[in-house]
């Protein structure tokens, strides 16, 4: 019921004149105004700030760009190694003289030698932090994109690319020093630039479900066909991580063998 | 203001159809929203400011939120009652903004209202002009007993709606709104104005 | 303790571990795949928690933590095939004592949130609110004790001596 009614029902017949006046004064001081004609359109023009104003195009932002730079160079560098290694037994090539300066580098024996914590033992740290960061985020995504808690806004998924950015790079300089450490014995694993590779290839997938995601937001009416699409993206998304721990891991224990 | 449960169950419906296609982007959706409940915001507004300019800012804030948060909107309560929610939280928010700024200000007609309200009350009795004294009163009123009061006057909401808006439970509300009539009616009484019809 | 772990290592599954070279590689591979899964959604709550990245409702968000219950069973179960087949380069390292120490208190620190109601305040919260500073505590915890765990997990072979 109504509280203005109920409280009039409930009040002494005695007060009725000053609880009246009381809301005849509040009704012309508060009631007497309605809202200004033009407010509504100047907040639907505030509105329509705010969605013309894009979420910026990850396609051209700094960190899509240097992620796909960085796919291509490791893509390029896993060829050259698979290629470089087809003469094995001609350990004088060029190649093989500059990754011997490399692990000759005072750079290159501080990590391997040096005693104090903060070397080789941090670094592989960094590294597995890294990956923990990079595919922890990504296969929250991906999952997400195969509808694991779909109340999650694909809005707030775009916003763990940050981070997994960052997971990468923290890999990419963890993962260069650690090559620099030991740069011969990893150039002549197959593994390693098949590692090289799903990265790259897992980078690229990361920049297309950005892309993705961002198209979501823009163009609602892409929805029902960018689904599918962001589907096949997120199991191959994890695929690829998978793929590029399980290179990593053997990589670690065929070295050794 | 429709009490009839009939016409209110439309027209929640159609609140719900316009915001399922205001969040898809269509924005003549969230225009109708806007003007369909724009009144009752902004009289809310008014209710927790007094003032109309402030009330208008809010008002503006209000919806931006609403339509920011409108995604998020997942139907635990009315659109009307999610609304004068965001409103009010709005309200407060800029009231305890503002409120370092009029202290400031000091030269403001409520606070030098404070100590000559007895005064001026009397000489607005003396001149008839009951309403104004009335009116200074209600605004000199502590927030916390003045909110309920002015917005269950403004006589749109059930008390479960307010208790949703305002986040109290319906008996507090319902003692503040007395209690701030009991206050008024001795000021009134101390003034000279007699509460009772026989006394006449 | 020492004595259990020579036992072990005389099982038959022991053995088995052991004998078969892509066990342990496979075993690692799907441990470190766990640990991602693990992180990811647990880290996720901690920094919506924190009011870092994402704001979306909590109750949203936490859809992803059976989840990250599923990296954690993987990985208890992965660790145990490392524990059965090599205990002793286990059972004498401080390392992996420090590491079991983390998830014992990481396992703590969650069972604070759920037992002492603060789980039940950060449930409510919608998108943009902010938690109370309890839950921020908890979670800053949470992911300093899982780091600790990568950490120690990583040092191990530093640590000890039979690796």
């Amino acid at each position: 019921m109504n509280a203005e009614m109920s409280f009039k029902r409930s009040t002494r017949r005695d007060h009725f004149d000053v609880d009246r006046e009381i809301d005849k004064v509040i009704h012309r001081n508060l009631m007497n105004q309605s809202p200004p004609p033009g407010i509504y359109s100047t907040i639907l023009g505030k509105v329509r700030i705010e969605t013309t104003r894009p979420p910026a195009d990850p396609a051209r932002s700094l960190s899509c760009a240097s992620a796909l730079v960085a796919a291509a160079v490791l893509i390029v560098v896993a060829i050259v190694l698979a290629a470089s290694r087809a003469p094995l037994a001609a350990t004088h090539t060029p190649f093989f003289n500059w990754l011997s300066w490399i692990h000759s580098t005072s750079l290159s024996t501080w990590i391997n030698e040096s005693e104090s914590f903060l070397a080789y033992p941090t670094i592989l740290f960094l590294h597995t932090l890294g990956l923990a960061v990079l595919v922890g985020f990504s296969v929250s995504a991906d999952i997400r994109l195969l509808g694991v808690a779909p109340r999650i806004p694909l809005a707030s998924v775009s916003r763990l690319f940050p981070f997994m950015w960052l997971g990468f790079w923290i890999n990419a300089i963890s993962g260069t020093l650690l090559f620099i450490a030991d740069p011969i014995r990893k150039s002549m694993n197959p593994l390693f630039e098949i590692k090289l590779a799903l990265v790259g290839l897992g980078l690229t997938c990361m920049v297309l479900i950005q892309r993705q995601l961002y198209l979501f937001d823009t163009a609602p009416g892409v929805e029902k066909r960018a689904r599918s699409r962001s589907k096949v993206l997120a199991i191959s998304s994890l695929a690829i991580w998978a793929s590029a721990i399980a290179a990593g891991r053997l990589l670690a224990y065929l070295k050794s063998s | 203001m429709p009490t009839n449960p009939q016409v209110q169950a439309s027209r929640e419906k159609e609140d719900d159809e316009l915001v399922e296609r205001a969040v898809h982007g269509d924005l003549s959706a969230f225009d109708d929203l806007m003007r369909r409940h724009g009144p009752a915001v902004f009289r809310a507004a008014r209710a927790l400011l007094i003032s109309s300019t402030d009330a208008e800012d809010v008002m503006q804030e209000a919806f931006l939120i609403a339509y920011r948060k409108l995604a998020y909107f997942r139907g635990e309560s009315t659109f009307k009652t999610w609304l004068l929610k965001i409103t009010s939280r709005c309200a407060l928010r800029y009231r305890g903004n503002i409120a370092r700024r009029l202290h400031r200000l000091a030269s403001s007609d409520i606070a030098s209202d404070l100590p000559s309200t007895e005064k001026s009350a009397e000489s607005a009795l003396l001149s008839g002009e009951l309403s104004d004294a009335l009116w200074r009163m209600i605004r000199t009123l502590p927030e916390r007993l003045r909110d309920p009061l002015l917005l269950t006057a403004s006589g749109q909401y059930t008390y479960e709606e307010l208790s949703d808006i305002l986040d109290l439970p319906t008996g507090t509300i319902k003692w503040r709104v007395s209690e701030a009539r009991r206050i008024l009616r001795d000021k009134l009484q101390r003034l000279g104005y007699p509460t009772r019809p026989d006394l006449q | 303790m020492h004595t259990f772990a020579v036992w072990l290592k005389a099982t038959h599954i022991s053995w088995l571990i052991t004998h078969y070279a892509w066990v342990w590689a496979t075993a690692q591979v799907i441990h470190f795949f766990g640990m991602s899964l693990l992180f990811g959604c647990i880290a996720l709550l901690d920094l919506r928690i924190l009011g870092i990245g994402i704001s979306s409702p909590v109750s949203a968000v936490n859809g992803l933590v059976p989840w990250g219950i599923c990296g954690f069973i993987i990985n208890l179960l992965t660790g145990a095939i490392f524990v059965i087949g090599q205990p002793l380069q286990y059972v004498d390292n401080p390392g992996f004592w420090l590491k079991m120490l983390f998830i014992f208190l990481a396992g703590g620190n969650i069972a604070i949130f759920y037992l002492t109601g603060v789980a039940d305040r950060v449930e409510v919260l919608q998108a943009g609110d902010e938690a109370p500073l309890v839950a921020k505590v908890i979670a800053s915890a949470s992911l300093f004790l899982w780091v600790g765990v990568m950490f120690f997990g990583r040092m191990l072979p530093y640590f000890g001596s039979a690796f």
